[in-house]
Parts: C-alpha cells; sequence; structure tokens
C-alpha cells in the first residue's frame, strides 16, 4: 500500500503557531485528567486509610496484568456538573488485560461521598456495560458504593437508563453468556447488593465487605430489628449461610488475589478473524499532528495529514481519489487490523454522500471495521444542492452507515456540527468507541450563528416587555450568550455529559484505536442488511 | 506482475517468475536465473545465470545503493499507483469549489508561485478554507478581493503555469 506523501512544513509559522496552541491545550487536558484521577480532599483519603481500604486506583493496578495497556473511559465525566463534586463520575470504567483476559472493569471511587452514585456515575457505569454487551466482554465490579446519591435521586431512578438498567445489563450479559465477577470492598446496600448478586462470582472482604438490600438503620426503622452489620450482611453470613457471596477474603489483597484465581478459570473465547498483519508504525511521527489542528477551530486542514499520523506505515489505499473531494475515503490499517477510513475535507456535497455510502457498503460486505474521522460544519445548503438532492444523498449516507453491521469507531477531531455528526457516526449512531480530541466542539449548528440567533429572541423578547437596551447592554446580551454556548460546545462540556468515551490526546489516536478494535473483535460480525434507500 | 525500477537514467522493465525454488526474472526479452542470499552488514552473495558476484547493498528511503562488481549503482523503484493519485489538477483558472466570501487575498498578480503555495483564504459553510496553487507558475489575473462574494464554479485566480 501506498505511503501518503505529507505536505506538513514543521518549520512554517503555521505550524508553530498551531504547535503552541495546542500545548497550551494539552497542559489543561492533562491537569484536568490527573485532577479527575488523583487530587482529592484529605480529609476523605484519610478515612478509607483509617478502613483499612486501598484507593480504587491501587485496587486496579494490583487487578490488571502487570505490563498490559488500560484503556480508562470517560475520565473527565462530570468534570463540568454538580460543581466538580464528583470527578471522573466517582467510577472508573475501561478495559484491560486480567489473567490474560480482556475483560471491562467497573469500579466505585469511595474516595468520593463513599462511592456513591451521582446521576452521571449511572451513565457512564451503563455506558461502560453497554460496551460489555456490544463487545462480548466478560466484567469485573469493583464494589464500594454507598448507593445512590439521594439529592438527585429523581434524576437516577426510575427511568430506562438509569440505575435498573444496571441490573437488567448484567442480566443481559449472563445470558449471553459473558461472566461477570463482584469483588465486594466495601458495602452493597439496596440496587448496588444487586451487582454481587447477579454476578456468576463473587469475592467478599471480611470486616468492610457487606451486602443487604437495607442496611442496619432501614431495618431498625422497618421493622424495629436491631442487628449488626456482620450479622446482616458480612462476609462469613453471605458465604457460609446465604449463598449470596462465593469467596470470603481476610484482605483487600487476598481478594483481588482470589478474583485473578476465578477469572484465569474462564475459557477463552475465539476472537473474530479480523486477518491481522503485522503492524508498522506510521511513517510520519504521530505528534506532528499538535502543529496539524488548526489554533482556530474555523480554519480547514487536511485530514490526510492526520490519517498519515494514525495508520500502520501513514501507508493508505484511497477510494475515488478524484471525486467528492470533501470527504476522504480509503483503506488502511491501525495495529495490524484492517479499516475503513472515513474523514472529512470541507463540507458534505451530494457527490461525497454517495461516496460515503458506497464506500460503507464496500466495508461491510467485506466485513472491515470504519474509522470516522469528524471535522464536519455539516451538508451543503442551497437552492442549487436541494434540486440535486442533496436531502436524499444524505439520507442514503445516514441509512447505511446506521444499518452498518461492521464495527464503527468515531474520533471528533476538531468541529461537529448539524446533521454532519450524524452522517459522520456521531454519539447517537451506536460506534463501539468514541473518542473527543481537546480542541473538539460539538453544537446543532456553529457558534457564532447560534449566539447570534440566540442573542436576537433574547434581545427581541426584553424589548417586547417594554424595556430599551443600550448598545452596552446588547454587547453583553451576545457576549454572554456566545460564552454559554462555547462552554457548552467544548470537548470539556459534552465529555462530562458522556458523549464520548473520553477525551484523549491526539498523539494517543492509534492506540485507543487498535485497543478499540481489538476489543470489538470479541464479537463477530454480522453480514450486511440495510433500510430502504432513496436513490 | 511487473516491475518498473529507475536504475540511473534509465528505466527497466522486470518480471519474477518462481520456477520450484529458483528465480527467473524476465528482464526485457532475456531470462535471467537468480540466486540471492542476504550476508552479515549490507554484503549480498548474488548469482546471476551460474555467474557468481560479490555485492553490497544499501537502503535509503525508497532508494537502494549497490555496490556490484566494483561500479556503483542507484536503484529506485516505481510505483505506478503514485502517477495515478488524486484528481488532475494543472494551470490555467482556479474556479470556487462552493459559493462563499472571499476572507482574505494572499497574493498579487505577477508573483511566481509553486504547487501548493496559497492563493486565498475563503469562507463557507463556517469554515475557512485556503485555495492553493495547483501548479508551478506566475500569478495572472484575481478575480476577487477580500469581501467578495462568490457562486460556485466562479473564476477566482488565474495561474500561467511555467510548463
Amino acid at each position: 500500500m501506498r505511503r501518503i506523501q505529507s505536505r506538513v512544513n514543521i518549520n512554517s509559522p503555521e505550524y508553530q503557531e498551531n504547535l503552541k496552541a495546542n500545548e497550551a491545550r494539552l497542559g489543561e487536558f492533562h491537569r484536568r485528567q490527573n485532577a479527575a484521577r488523583h487530587e482529592r480532599p484529605q480529609r476523605d483519603l484519610d478515612r478509607l486509610a483509617r478502613q483499612g481500604k486501598m484507593l480504587p486506583r491501587e485496587r486496579l493496578e494490583m487487578l490488571l496484568d502487570p505490563g498490559t495497556p488500560f484503556l480508562e473511559l470517560s475520565t473527565l465525566a462530570a468534570g463540568e456538573h454538580y460543581d466538580g463534586d464528583s470527578p471522573s463520575a466517582s467510577c472508573i470504567t475501561g478495559i484491560g488485560i486480567v489473567a490474560g483476559r480482556e475483560v471491562l472493569i467497573h469500579a466505585n471511587d469511595s474516595t468520593v461521598k463513599g462511592g456513591a452514585w451521582y446521576p452521571m456515575t449511572i451513565k457512564k457505569i451503563v455506558r461502560a456495560m453497554d460496551i460489555a454487551i456490544e463487545n462480548h466482554l466478560p466484567v469485573i465490579h469493583l464494589c464500594d458504593s454507598a448507593g445512590g446519591f439521594l439529592p438527585l435521586q429523581s434524576e437516577l431512578f426510575g427511568d430506562k437508563y438509569f440505575a435498573g438498567r444496571i441490573f437488567r445489563n448484567q442480566a443481559i450479559l449472563s445470558k449471553m453468556g459473558c461472566k461477570q465477577l463482584s469483588l465486594v470492598f466495601g458495602h452493597c446496600t439496596a440496587g448496588g447488593a444487586y451487582v454481587p448478586a447477579l454476578s456468576d462470582y463473587n469475592v467478599i472482604v471480611r470486616g468492610t465487605g457487606a451486602v443487604f438490600l437495607g442496611g442496619p438503620p432501614l431495618v431498625k426503622a422497618a421493622t424495629g430489628e436491631e442487628v449488626t452489620v456482620e450479622e446482616l450482611g458480612g462476609a462469613d453470613m453471605h458465604t457460609s449461610v446465604s449463598g449470596t457471596c462465593d469467596y470470603p477474603a481476610d484482605t483487600e489483597e487476598q481478594a483481588i488475589a482470589i478474583g485473578r484465581e476465578i477469572v484465569a478459570q474462564w475459557s477463552k473465547k475465539k476472537k473474530w478473524d479480523a486477518q491481522q498483519q503485522a503492524p508498522e508504525a506510521p511513517y510520519y511521527d504521530p505528534k506532528e499532528l499538535y502543529g496539524i489542528i488548526p489554533a482556530n477551530i474555523k480554519t480547514q486542514f487536511d485530514m490526510m495529514e492526520v490519517i498519515a499520523r494514525v495508520v500502520d506505515g501513514s501507508r493508505f489505499h484511497e477510494y475515488q481519489p478524484a471525486y467528492g473531494k470533501t470527504l476522504i475515503c480509503g483503506f488502511a490499517h491501525i495495529w495490524g487490523y484492517k479499516v475503513g477510513v472515513i474523514g472529512n475535507n470541507g463540507i458534505l456535497f451530494n457527490d461525497s454522500s454517495k461516496k460515503a455510502a458506497h464506500f460503507i457498503q464496500l466495508c461491510n460486505q467485506n466485513k472491515t471495521p470504519l474509522v470516522f474521522l469528524q471535522n464536519i460544519t455539516g451538508y451543503m445548503v442551497g437552492r442549487e444542492y436541494e434540486r440535486e438532492g442533496i436531502t436524499k444523498d444524505g439520507a442514503k449516507m445516514i441509512m447505511v452507515q446506521a444499518g452498518s453491521e461492521v464495527p464503527k469507531f468515531t474520533i471528533m477531531t476538531n468541529g461537529s456540527y448539524g446533521a454532519g455528526n450524524y452522517g459522520m457516526c456521531g454519539r447517537a449512531f451506536d460506534s463501539r468507541f468514541l473518542f473527543s480530541w481537546p480542541n473538539s466542539e460539538i453544537s446543532v449548528m456553529g457558534g457564532e450563528q447560534a449566539a447570534k440567533t440566540l442573542a436576537t429572541i433574547k434581545t427581541t423578547q426584553l424589548e417586547r416587555e417594554g424595556k430599551t437596551l443600550s448598545e452596552e447592554e446588547r454587547a453583553k446580551i451576545y457576549s454572554d450568550v456566545t460564552d454559554d454556548f462555547e462552554h457548552q460546545s467544548s470537548a470539556y462540556y459534552t465529555s462530562s455529559l458522556i458523549w464520548d468515551d473520553g477525551i484523549i490526546d491526539p498523539a494517543d489516536t492509534r492506540n485507543a484505536l487498535g485497543m478499540a478494535i481489538a476489543t470489538a473483535m470479541n464479537a463477530p460480525i454480522e453480514d450486511p442488511r440495510y433500510g430502504v434507500l432513496r436513490v | 506482475m511487473r516491475y518498473t525500477f529507475k536504475i540511473g537514467d534509465e528505466l527497466v522493465k522486470v518480471a519474477p517468475r518462481s520456477l520450484a525454488d529458483e528465480l527467473v526474472l524476465t528482464i526485457g526479452d532475456k531470462d535471467c536465473q537468480v540466486e540471492f542470499e542476504h550476508g552479515k552488514d549490507d554484503r549480498c552473495h548474488l548469482t546471476l545465470d551460474g555467474k557468481s558476484y560479490e555485492s553490497w547493498v544499501a537502503r535509503d528511503g525508497d532508494d537502494i545503493y549497490l555496490k556490484m562488481s566494483g561500479s556503483y549503482f542507484k536503484v529506485t523503484a516505481i510505483d505506478p499507483c503514485a502517477a495515478a493519485a488524486g484528481a488532475s489538477a494543472g494551470a490555467g483558472s482556479i474556479s470556487a469549489p462552493m459559493p462563499g466570501v472571499v476572507v482574505e487575498v494572499l497574493v498579487a498578480e505577477g508573483d511566481r508561485v509553486v504547487e501548493g503555495d496559497k492563493l486565498l483564504t475563503i469562507e463557507s459553510m463556517k469554515l475557512q478554507s485556503t485555495v492553493r496553487a495547483a501548479c508551478d507558475g506566475v500569478v495572472g489575473h484575481i478575480h476577487v478581493s477580500a469581501g467578495s462574494e462568490f457562486n460556485k464554479d466562479d473564476v477566482l485566480v488565474e495561474i500561467e503555469s511555467d510548463s
């Protein structure tokens, strides 16, 4: 396969300006990531130490095979919500290797409000378990949670994708034959009690671990019965009397060691034969992406330069190189896995949309996973394009993309606006994994137009109420609206809402995709079939 | 399958065939039997039609340097796909890929440009993009200025090609 010929000049002022902007963005990203992972109030750390508990990340490190990678998901979830009270949405989720098996890990973070589940915690856990279902992964739950965060109970209990979905997903996983193991380090109360109960295997730590539907205070209030934690749901009772738990452990370390031994008993399932070839590092340095991603989000850049810094050997077989050139389609390898790459190089026109639809069908027939590199302001508007059928051509692209059977992976590299987000496999279209770059933005339309529209509505409203606005007041409304809109479009805000599976350093894109594809190969790829195309 | 190599200034077409465990190269209308063994460092043992040669091979990117019987050769593999890449582009007028507005004109009439040089910044559908020279040449008439609106296929700039 031919190597892409890069046209990037690393000495150009443009490159240097971008580099400066992106280094600042990366500094901010790493600062936020580090805070979400490690910065906790001292009193919470002291409390854990008093209880003789390990930090959640220490448990994780002890559980994972040494020297293996861990693909952490949604580290910055809830980062822009709850006044920052729920860093990383109070839990860790990700894919790692335990006893040589790929597993999904869900760990409560008891350093934050006793591991209580905020609404976003539940969204993150449900998403992680959806990943397990879609990719046929076993799951290990590290349980240590106070239960639902009561002040926000109306946002986490009762609806389809709220807390109940965690247990529903556990049951579905079990039905599919995906194994589950719970390691009970702390209390699992009420709904939380079902996490170990619905697992195929569980281990419970003496003294700190407990499983019950209602804790001692609730039991006293309900029936007047006085009972201790140990009697009600301690390790010895559950492993020797009720049979709710399987293995007692004296320490957390022992519980993890028993857990690793349990996972080692699980049969290794055969993966999908992806005809993987030997991986080859990109010819062009992925770190050069920092000089390619523009300082200003409105500035166009060549997606081919991005592909050259993600795929094996920077080699790319371009499909229809002369047709619909605002969309790049072609075949490449990532960590030895063949993929079809679809990347934006401008607005989606009629020809580029039809090209996408055709290429996606080729990939489905060939059972080649698809990688979408989004930088899209939308489908072209205007009389000429409507007459050519831009809406129905866009519909073709959406129809075959949504109907794809091959695993899809999406990277938000820059802008993602309007219907372009749909066509290019945005969150609603079931990418197996979706990652964002720190510079990226998502919104229903471009920030400037949206701010203008919103500011006009607001000023008209105020004027109707009889207020006369000075130029200064108008300018303030406009800048407030713009600031809000920009904030809510930013990757930090959308990642806080879990519209993606996490923000990644652009230079790590290849590694993240490599792990994501390897994970997806645990599930078979079905034969292609689609809905009705408006031809 | 036939490969094309550039050896010095000469283009040589080579068709390899495997017969049992022998390699036969058809070069022009002649067949040549080849045995090849990589030795230590860059040293190789090469046998052509039964005659043995000691040679040294070094690789530099896509080029191979070969020393054989006291002579040096530079060999470049020609990729037939490379010439097929992309759409045909060239001199003449550069027209608008879509309707939009000119943000900035980056060249003046009479300027010398090389392929890939920036000519204009345009904005359309909230996105600023760069119109670049498709060949080496001299900037001819510029039909637009900053702030001009244009329709799809309107001519923006003319380039007089060198070739």
